[in-house]
């Protein structure tokens, strides 16, 4: 079949580097190993389900992550749209904020921890303000060190990195709004904000389905950010699934035990891509 | 074809150009301040840091809100000292590789996925796409031990394969997405003419998906550029480090007291993503826009 | 339709040929890479490779390749290094004993992945071998016994005080604290002078511990209680333990910690003191009296004082511990390469070039006159320097995240010793 020629090198290259680790660490979350000695897997069955139910860490930790995954998806898409709409204008300036949102995607992980560091750090950019020049506090605030605070500032952080990648679809999304359209609505005297909910967003709506997909699945999977800008500290204020996971795995060697961590990643992020369907909706505004 | 589009985004421009003047003046001039106002939050760690790389050492750690000294010399040595030629060298490899080998397995497998829909095709994709959803920390060890068996292990090909592996499921999404735009007739009329399906996907598919190839390369460069753990666990980075990896020392425990070095740096770090950006701004609005990511 | 078909044939004609070569340079500069990759490949002969995660090009790793060059120069083969980011290095052990190709030597590292290397099987046992090297110091190679054998040798150690910026101090009139309260006491003057008191990198969790653990140095008589708990033959909830909890509290509330001390990391925290804004800063140790020199260009003139004994009179301790420690792969290629190669690291030209670098050997070793103050200070402390590990990376951990929930006000010094030995409970072992 012709169709099997044009799939097989992807499948093949997948199903190898991909799906054979998936298989095993599906496997793994059923046994017991540090990873050491391939000879000492042990087969446990469900206990590693069960220890995760048991886990108040654990259960931190998703409730994080749900937070995160909620929180910057949110912000990220409204972000995202307004930022989009805006350089849509075509105003002065939308080539310069068009960049500049851009760039913090270009950024590593770890030039971004160096970065926000910097600014938020007990004597970083923003403290030294308002402490030593403003005189506005008289303790600095701990955006990295107060467990109340840093979760936000980690999906703020997130939220600056990754603002121009909603931006940028969406962007792509509204140039295909058919202008009739708006035009129409315009001379029925609609106002901004009404021409936006009844003919922006019905014409966005697949697009907003993948994106906020996209979103949630990135949200769910998230470690590169929160690890080197707090490790899931301070005392796991900010331990999402994927740090606790790589905790488990690499600094017990609870092989086993991190593996059923990954099942319940892959299993809520999985969730959430069902929900595209029923965002994008069933039957398209005509 | 290219006057074609020429003509449209000067169609497309003056069209713009009107709708701006649409707009009262009032409102364009809040807007134009939005626009800049973000424009400048979105970038002030980034100029901080620019503030920071160019001071003295002792200056870097004064509390000072201002650069009360100026340096460029700093770039240069920090060019030196974190070896950024190399590491450029590594992540500019490392991505052009992925990008090429992710790119032309996805657009292959996009256009079987879009062309030759059956149950089983519809299956093997909606599989692919779950390679979206997997968290690479989870699945390191068993990737690693695949690598070392394949020997496989401490080279940048092996980095090439990773990265591809994980952005195979994103390329495809996109490109079916695009080919499925792609009205049948053409390939059907190429088919009837007595080519191959090869010789159909080839001259007639290929070439109108420039920009959707340029949009999955742009989403492609973004990601793996900033590839942190596929890179850390795969190069035994004291020779053969990428730059996320080469730098992440410097935020180690025992720091680097060197900060502006460091700044400089990390802003050093920032200028290849800027100019695949800028270069790659157009093709990729092209792309998105005709259609890619309507389902 | 067919004048369009050549149309496209010719513009992709056009585009192929540079599709082609750009693909093909990445492959031939990654498949070039590959080839050249210094990698972990098997060595024949005398040759001995060593793993470690110390920063390439560094003293230590400098230190590591001259005791090589010693070897070869004994006849032994040539000695590679390679230097593996930490992060990944026991993920790679792990790979590289599957696939047999472990190093002959290999850094240690004295907390969890230790015993879990043991337990394996993945370690030489080196008991027959102590007899080759000098005589350890009895509590830094009794830490690195377990299960009745010592799987790695120390080559040198660190021990953990507190620095104190001495113009600060003749400013203020504030004489070194030598009880526990005096030192709670420092606070008040300094703050009131405009200084911040005690600084401590508390984001990296570590230094937490380590607060805990120079409390524990004088709740514990024994000198030993956290080997018994590691044992089960005490409970983390001892009074001892809780007491050393308490005392650390007290660091707050006194006022003794900087602000913001939470969210200080090691270059906030060591520029703050070099800076001369911090009085003091914890912990000092070998590895960074350097890097406060560099950091305040010779500015800043500072001493070290151990955490103070509650009582006056009491003899000062600090805590310390090995800090580079090797050990030998059980299916190492070379071992006896790398027991000469350690043999070299310990030799007389071996021990000179440590104290040259300001390390302190593991062994009773002659330092002589002209080093430092601050280097005679810290090796003065090392024959007493109590234990600032545990063993069981779950309690540990929870020690870390507990002192610093503590210093958050979210936990009280009962329920982070009842953590501990929660987590000691669910630890398999």
């Amino acid at each position: 079949m012709a169709g099997a020629i044009f799939i097989a090198p992807a499948t093949a290259f997948f199903g190898l580097f991909l799906l054979f680790p998936v298989v095993a660490v599906l496997g793994l979350a059923f046994a017991e190993w540090t990873g050491f000695n391939v000879h000492q897997i042990h087969w446990v069955g469900t206990r590693n389900f069960h220890q995760l139910y048991h886990d108040g860490v654990f259960r931190s930790s998703l409730l994080h992550t749900l937070i995160f995954v909620v929180g910057s998806t949110v912000i990220l898409n409204v972000a995202g749209l307004g930022l989009a709409m805006l350089v849509n204008t075509r105003v002065q300036g939308h080539r310069f904020l068009q960049l500049a949102i851009v760039l913090p995607l270009g950024l590593s992980p770890v030039l971004t921890a160096i970065l926000w560091q910097q600014i938020l750090g007990p004597y970083g950019f923003i403290n030294e303000l308002l402490v030593d020049t403003l005189h506005w506090r008289t303790q600095p605030i701990g955006f990295l060190g107060d467990p109340n605070l840093v979760l936000w500032t980690v999906i703020a952080a997130s939220v600056w990195q990754y603002a121009g990648y909603d931006m940028l679809l969406y962007y792509a999304g509204l140039q295909g709004l058919p202008k009739d359209r708006m035009e129409a609505a315009e001379i029925d005297g609609a106002s901004a904000l009404s021409r936006l909910r009844y003919v922006v967003i019905p014409y966005l709506r697949p697009v907003i389905a993948i994106v906020v997909v996209l979103n949630l699945i990135g949200g769910w999977k998230v470690f590169d950010l929160v690890f080197v800008l707090t490790g899931g500290g301070p005392n796991h204020a900010t331990e999402v699934l994927s740090t606790y996971l790589y905790q488990q795995a690499f600094t017990f060697n609870l092989m086993g035990y991190a593996s059923s961590i990954a099942v319940v990643i892959v299993v809520l992020a999985t969730i959430s891509a069902l929900f595209r369907g029923r965002l994008a909706g069933d039957a398209r505004v005509s | 074809m290219i006057s074609n589009a020429l003509r449209m985004t000067r169609q497309r421009r003056t069209e713009r150009a009107e709708a701006l003047k649409r707009i009262p003046i009032y409102t364009r001039s809040v807007l134009m301040l939005l626009a800049y106002a973000f424009a400048v939050i979105a970038i002030l760690p980034i100029l901080w840091t620019l503030s920071l790389s160019i001071r003295s050492n002792e200056d870097v750690f004064s509390n000072r809100v201002l650069p009360h000294s100026f340096l460029p010399h700093n770039f240069i040595e920090a060019w030196q000292e974190f070896h950024l030629g190399l590491l450029f060298e590594h992540s500019a490899i490392i991505t052009l590789g992925t990008v090429a080998v992710s790119v032309s397995l996805s657009v292959l497998a996009a256009y079987g996925f879009s062309r030759y829909r059956t149950r089983l095709t519809e299956g093997v994709f909606v599989l692919i796409l779950t390679g979206l959803m997997i968290p690479p920390a989870a699945i390191i060890l068993p990737f690693f031990l695949t690598m070392r068996q394949l020997h496989l292990y401490n080279s940048l090909f092996a980095v090439i394969i990773g990265e591809s592996a994980f952005a195979l499921p994103f390329g495809v999404l996109v490109l079916r997405g695009y080919i499925d735009n792609v009205p049948v007739d053409l390939t059907d009329a190429a088919l009837v003419d007595g080519a191959t399906d090869w010789k159909a996907f080839w001259y007639v598919v290929l070439p109108l998906l420039r920009p959707a190839l340029a949009t999955a390369a742009l989403f492609t460069t973004i990601s793996t550029w900033n590839g942190f753990i596929i890179p850390l666990v795969l190069l035994a980075n004291s020779t053969n480090a990428t730059i996320t990896v080469g730098l992440q020392p410097l935020n180690g425990q025992f720091g680097n007291l060197h900060l502006e070095l460091m700044s400089a740096a990390a802003v050093l770090a920032i200028l290849p993503i800027l100019l695949v950006f800028l270069v790659a701004r157009r093709y990729y609005v092209q792309g998105l826009s005709a259609g890619a990511i309507k389902q | 339709m067919t004048r369009r078909l050549a149309h496209r044939r010719t513009r992709v004609i056009q585009v192929l040929p540079a599709l082609c070569l750009v693909t093909a340079v990445a492959a031939v500069a990654a498949f070039a890479s590959h080839a050249n990759a210094a990698g972990t490949k098997t060595q024949a002969g005398g040759n001995v490779t060593i793993w470690t995660w110390q920063p390439p090009n560094s003293d230590y790793v400098n230190i590591f390749q001259a005791a090589g060059d010693r070897y070869k120069g004994a006849g032994g083969g040539s000695t590679t290094i390679n230097s593996l980011d930490f992060n990944s290095y026991f993920t790679k052990f792990k790979t590289a004993s599957a696939g047999g190709d472990v190093p002959d030597l290999m850094e240690m590292s004295w907390t969890g992945d230790y015993h879990d290397v043991i337990n394996a099987g993945d370690l030489l046992p080196l008991d027959s071998y102590l007899k080759d090297f000098p005589k350890f110091f009895a509590p830094t190679l009794n830490s690195l016994r377990y299960k009745g054998h010592v799987y790695g040798v120390p080559l040198d150690v660190n021990t953990l005080t507190i620095g104190y910026n001495k113009a600060i101090f003749q400013k203020l009139h504030l004489k070194v604290p030598k009880t526990f309260q005096q030192l709670l006491a420092l606070a008040k003057p300094i703050r009131k002078a405009g200084y911040q008191p005690l600084s401590v990198n508390l984001k990296d969790g570590w230094p937490g511990g380590d607060l805990w653990f120079a409390q524990v140095a004088y709740t514990d008589k024994s000198e030993n209680a956290i080997r018994q708990a590691e044992q089960g033959a005490v409970k983390w909830t001892d009074p001892r333990f809780v007491q050393a909890t308490a005392n650390v509290k007290k660091l707050q509330t006194s006022g003794l910690l900087a602000n913001g001390a939470n969210s200080l990391d090691f270059t906030s925290a060591i520029s703050l003191f070099a800076r001369g804004q911090a009085a003091m800063t914890y912990p000092v140790g070998n590895f960074d009296t350097g890097l406060i020199d560099q950091a305040s260009h010779g500015k800043v003139k500072y001493d070290l004082f151990a955490v103070p004994p509650p009582n006056v009179g009491q003899k000062p301790l600090a805590t310390g511990g090995p800090a580079i420690i090797w050990s030998i792969p059980k299916n190492a290629k070379n071992p006896q390469g790398a027991i000469a190669v350690l043999k070299a690291m310990m030799s007389a030209q071996g021990t000179t070039a440590l104290v040259d670098k300001n390390y302190i050997p593991a062994y009773p070793a002659d330092i002589s006159s002209n080093k430092s103050p601050i280097y005679h200070r810290m090796v003065s402390f090392q024959a007493t320097a109590q234990t600032r590990a545990i063993f069981i990376p779950n309690v540990y951990n929870t020690l870390l995240n507990g002192v610093s929930a503590l210093l958050n006000g979210t936990t009280t010094p009962t329920r982070l010793t009842q953590g501990m030995e929660r987590a000691y409970k669910s630890t398999p072992h």
